[in-house]
């Protein structure tokens, strides 16, 4: 009977191998490339909404707004790599962020939502992707 | 047809009010609101994009029991061919006593040249 084998080049088993070491250590900057464009995406989306189209003068701290930013990747139990673009807590005033950023994305009875979160995360998927895509790129020829 | 009018078909088709935005009116004890969110050229290649995908946020506010409308709102956008991106219970304003629901859709529409 034939047999066929194929050898991979020294240097690709090597570039891989080494791959597999720095997993750990690229991943947690290519989901900061993505939560980049992510976060930018969804504080210029915050900014045009608060304070736009309120009945009475707006009473914005721009405390909102400034505690936007994102978690640094980390693993969970199962093993996966995160980063969340939120709000941090608490506020000065004893207030949630949380809450606030609720209302605002969703809106009430009577209060028009405005969202700003939803809309960031559909127009940013491409672009994060893409920003993901180019740093593991240059994370994998690094090597 | 646009996202936002075939919107209002089917909510009315269900037998709810509607309008965009906020509703304008004194509210009755159940109604929609519908928000635009986003249109995005998602699905094309190097050429010119020839669908968008429009977004729009159902808000149902009653101050009853939701489930059979959300349920029937549901099953009405699915018929019309909606994709359902988000079902979240936003929860229950204590102070108007309206539960809040919100429903996210997305469709594909073609390009108008």
């Amino acid at each position: 009977m034939a047999k066929a084998t194929w050898k991979m080049p020294e240097e690709f088993l090597m570039k891989i191998s080494r791959l597999a070491d720095k997993t750990d250590t690229i991943i947690p900057k290519v989901l900061d490339a993505g939560a980049e464009v992510v976060e930018s995406k969804v504080r210029s989306n915050l900014a045009s909404v608060i304070g736009s189209g309120t009945k009475l003068p707006s009473r914005s701290t721009g405390e909102l707004l400034s505690s936007l930013g994102t978690t640094p990747a980390l693993q969970d139990k199962n093993g996966d790599f995160n980063a969340k673009v939120g709000f941090a807590e608490p506020r000065s005033d004893g207030d949630s962020n949380a809450k606030i950023a609720t209302i605002l994305e969703y809106g009430k009875s009577g209060q028009p939502a405005k969202p700003f979160l939803k809309p960031a995360k559909s127009s940013s998927k491409s672009a994060a992707i893409e920003a993901m895509k180019a740093k593991l790129e240059s994370e994998v020829n690094g090597i | 047809m646009s996202l936002l009018s075939e919107i209002k078909t089917v909510v009315t088709g269900c037998g709810l009010p509607v309008e965009t935005g906020v509703f304008s009116d004194e509210p009755p004890d159940e109604y929609v609101v519908v928000t635009p969110l986003a249109d995005t050229y998602e699905l094309h290649a190097d050429d010119a994009p020839g669908y968008e995908t429009q977004e729009a946020r159902l808000s149902l506010f009653s101050r009853g029991n939701y489930m059979q409308r959300k349920k029937r709102l549901c099953k009405a956008l699915l018929a019309a061919d909606f994709v359902i991106t988000e079902r979240r219970y936003i929860g229950h304003e204590d102070d108007t006593g309206f539960h809040h629901y919100a429903i996210d859709v997305a469709k594909l529409y073609e390009t108008e040249d």
